[in-house]
């Protein structure tokens, strides 16, 4: 989606508190044993150093950005695990998702995209087809 | 027909401890006392028309930069996440 509309929708990822911190009564799932074991910072040096490792790991091309320790991000966009939104150009909020994962839906997003963003009307059809 | 009934039972006892206990192997034990403890969802106040909050955002490589930066020149997608 992000190579799709990258032309005409700029994409930011921000690194919230992790969903299951390993110090938190949250282990990792078992299918990421071994990988995801962050523990869940006290400081914002520890939090950059885990967003670091979550975007080298996760390979993400997105422009990156990382929530304040106080995590305000988080609990002023009820983002936790996670969300996505689409701001428009007046900052006003035009899409607000469901949070996930179960009600994580990228599909929705890109409806939204094709909705409010005329210049993206134009974006290939192979889009459908493809996740975040 | 008592006995029987009450062996019935305890087969059923058996196979629902013996469910459970898979379930709890696949998710986790940790897992499962996290789902019930570290639950950090909150109830979402934003909607959709109201203006974005403005907040300060940590960059990767140092330093901070207000999100009001990256709003207004196109329109912006937030992917919010984490690693795990």
């Amino acid at each position: 989606m992000y190579n799709d509309y990258k032309d005409s929708v700029d994409f930011l990822f921000i690194y919230i508190k992790e969903a299951h911190p390993l110090d938190k009564n949250g282990a990792t799932i078992p299918k990421n044993k071994g990988v995801a074991e962050l523990k869940d910072p006290s400081t914002a040096e520890e939090r950059v150093k885990n967003a670091n490792i979550c975007k080298k790991s996760l390979a993400l091309t997105l422009p990156n950005a990382i929530d304040g320790i106080d995590n305000k991000t988080c609990e002023d966009y009820a983002a936790w695990p996670e969300r996505l939104y689409l701001i428009g150009t007046d900052g006003r909020v035009l899409f607000r998702g469901e949070p996930g994962p179960a009600r994580f839906d990228p599909a929705a997003l890109d409806a939204a995209i094709r909705k409010h963003v005329s210049a993206a009307a134009s974006a290939p059809a192979s889009r459908k087809a493809k996740k975040t | 027909m008592r006995a029987n009934l009450r062996r019935i039972l305890w087969s059923l006892l058996g196979l629902f401890a013996l469910a459970a206990g898979f379930v709890i192997w696949q998710i986790g034990p940790r897992n499962i006392v996290g789902l019930l403890f570290y639950d950090q969802r909150r109830e979402v106040q934003l909607k959709v028309g109201d203006a974005f909050p403005d907040v300060a955002l940590e960059k990767l490589d140092g330093g901070e930069e207000m999100l009001s930066k990256t709003v207004g020149e196109r329109p912006l997608v937030i992917v919010f996440g984490s690693f795990t």
